[in-house]
């Protein structure tokens, strides 16, 4: 895979549900140790783009390639990490952090292949990153929901991704947890990580953002770097028609979400 | 319990316990774990319309009850993965055509009477022949290996199925697999258990286990132990007590069930007295956390939000 494809590249894109694109004419491109947030209010078609790009969602037109390769042909999936927007993790059976970040490895492996020591350390590497080592081994069920969301994030870097892509982390996380949520991703952002965040607010992670891809009724109404002012800045940038080209930055980003430096 | 084992019938039917308190909960667990606790009485309505047909033709009912259950698991799962509201209504209308097929079949074939619907409905000990051992022993040799060497799989998916397609596995695949192996255990477990009775087995188990255990791996190990013990020992009581099997290896079931989760909530309501764990931490009380200190019997307590915290090991216990 060449360094200096785009991570994910789409033109013209519609994405949707059915038969109706929930967005449409998106052009968008992120490369390699980009952190960008997609925002936007409720229903601005944000979480559509990321559902396109991870399969979840038909793509109806354009064109969208994943590292170079057109999503049709697109096999590994587990390069992209993905942290849904759920509320609670919690299935009809008590299962315990590590097993289900262990979940996490399953999309590096063969079929039937089991978990050897090297993956083992995968996990707990993981677990240990988001500040959960101490309760690897409680139910899931037992944690608080800021704790659970951190569980997904050590699930999606068990599969040593080349981006994260987070749908609204700090959604429905309490202020304190939201720090401690902002801080694993800061650690992640220093290491040299790829991020695409989806959120309808900024919030505490703020400082951490490079580029902000406002998105309004399913289309790109802005795209560039975050504006002083809050939300309300965007707004006005899109009313004066204001688009920005964006451009690259340092290109050469590549590798695994810092996990691998972390193995013993 | 050697006159138990002097009758060649009782040791098939003994066998054919064991076979089921192995598969019942190595399924089940995934089937709980989903949420879809009754999927399996489903199929077991489903399995009567081809017992019905084994009858009406004379054929082995064990086979045409594994075709039908099978066909059954393909169909509720492409109902399933439509993922539309009318698929539950699409789902009861195939669980009770099933049922009601079977139950017509049957009244209307040679060999059917009431008393042997019976004993597909809800079990007996008598009824298992040589030749459905030997289905049996293959089917179950089929569901142990795959849910061991997938264990990881089944999970994933079942755990969180959208997660599990974003990162590339074969959902649709896994889904299929799991309703052929739920299918499979309906089979094992219609002699003995009975085809209304079949879900209890994969389920029950499972919940008791459940109320023990923390982790996923613990609770499928017990709910196998808990399903075994079940099946060979309600088998073995139905035999003296001259009762059906089936609702005599539920009733056991159950009455572990309801033993175990009043033990544990006494328990639990025992140790709630004692230790009560504080809420996340974000750091470590000490001199400048800004938190009053409070001496305490033999260490200091931090007011903490009108509470008082205590460190004990990793977090902080409310005092």
């Amino acid at each position: 895979m060449s360094v200096s494809s785009p991570v994910v590249r789409m033109r013209g894109v519609a994405i949707g549900y059915g038969d109706r694109p929930a967005v449409r004419d998106v052009d968008f491109a992120l490369d390699a140790g980009e952190v960008v947030v997609l925002l936007g209010p409720n229903g601005a078609g944000k979480s559509t783009v990321v559902r396109g790009m991870l399969g979840l969602s038909r793509l109806m037109a354009g064109e969208l390639e994943l590292f170079g390769v057109p999503a049709a042909d697109f096999r590994q999936r587990y390069r992209l990490g993905y942290v849904p927007q759920r509320h609670t993790i919690v299935g009809g059976v008590p299962s315990t952090v590590r097993e289900v970040v262990s979940s996490g490895r399953l999309a590096r492996k063969r079929l039937f292949a089991p978990m050897r020591a090297a993956d083992r350390a995968v996990v707990a590497a993981a677990i240990d990153l988001v500040g959960l080592a101490e309760r690897a081994d409680v139910s899931v069920g037992k944690l608080s929901g800021g704790q659970q969301r951190r569980v997904l994030i050590a699930r999606a870097l068990a599969a040593e991704p080349d981006i994260l892509v987070m749908d609204e982390p700090t959604a429905g996380v309490d202020a304190a947890n939201q720090e401690i949520l902002a801080a694993t991703l800061g650690q992640l952002v220093a290491g040299g990580s790829t991020l695409l965040l989806v959120a309808h607010e900024l919030g505490p992670l703020e400082p951490l953002i490079q580029r902000v891809v406002v998105m309004r009724d399913g289309r790109v109404v802005y795209d560039g770097p975050p504006l002083p002012g809050g939300e309300g800045a965007y707004h006005s940038a899109e009313q004066g028609a204001y688009r920005t080209v964006h451009h690259h930055p340092d290109e050469g980003h590549s590798g695994y979400l810092g996990l691998t430096g972390r193995l013993p | 319990m050697s006159n138990l084992l002097h009758y060649s019938f009782m040791q098939r039917a003994l066998l054919a316990a064991l076979l089921v308190g192995l598969t019942a909960p190595s399924v089940g667990v995934y089937i709980v774990q989903r949420r879809l606790a009754l999927i399996g009485d489903g199929m077991g309505h489903i399995a009567l319309a081809g017992v019905a047909v084994g009858v009406l033709t004379t054929s082995k009912p064990v086979l045409t009850a594994l075709a039908a259950a099978l066909a059954g698991a393909v169909g509720i799962e492409f109902v399933r993965a439509r993922g539309r509201t009318s698929g539950d209504v699409a789902l009861a209308i195939m669980f009770y055509g099933g049922i009601a097929a079977g139950v017509v079949l049957i009244s209307r074939a040679p060999g059917g009477t009431p008393a042997n619907l019976t004993s597909y409905l809800f079990g007996a000990i008598t009824t298992t022949s040589r030749g459905d051992l030997v289905v049996f022993g293959v089917l179950a040799v089929l569901v142990l290996t795959v849910t061991v060497g997938l264990a990881p799989r089944l999970f994933a998916v079942s755990n969180d199925e959208e997660y599990a397609r974003a990162s590339g596995l074969p959902v649709l695949a896994i889904n299929l697999l799991l309703a052929v192996l739920t299918a499979a255990t309906v089979v094992i477990s219609m002699r003995v258990v009975g085809l209304l009775l079949i879900s209890a087995l994969m389920v029950v188990p499972v919940a008791t286990a459940q109320l023990i255990v923390g982790s996923f791996r613990s609770t499928l190990a017990l709910a196998v132990v808990l399903g075994l013990l079940v099946s060979v020992g309600g088998t073995a009581t139905s035999y003296y007590a001259d009762t059906p099997s089936g609702g005599t290896i539920v009733l056991f079931a159950v009455g572990l069930f309801a033993a175990t989760s009043a033990g544990t909530s006494a328990l639990r309501a025992l140790r709630r007295d004692t230790h009560d764990e504080a809420e996340d931490h974000l750091h470590r009380h000490g001199e400048d956390c800004g938190h009053p200190g409070l001496p305490h019997e033999d260490h200091v307590d931090y007011a903490h939000d009108g509470h008082r915290h205590a460190a004990h090991g990793a977090h902080y216990d409310e005092h």
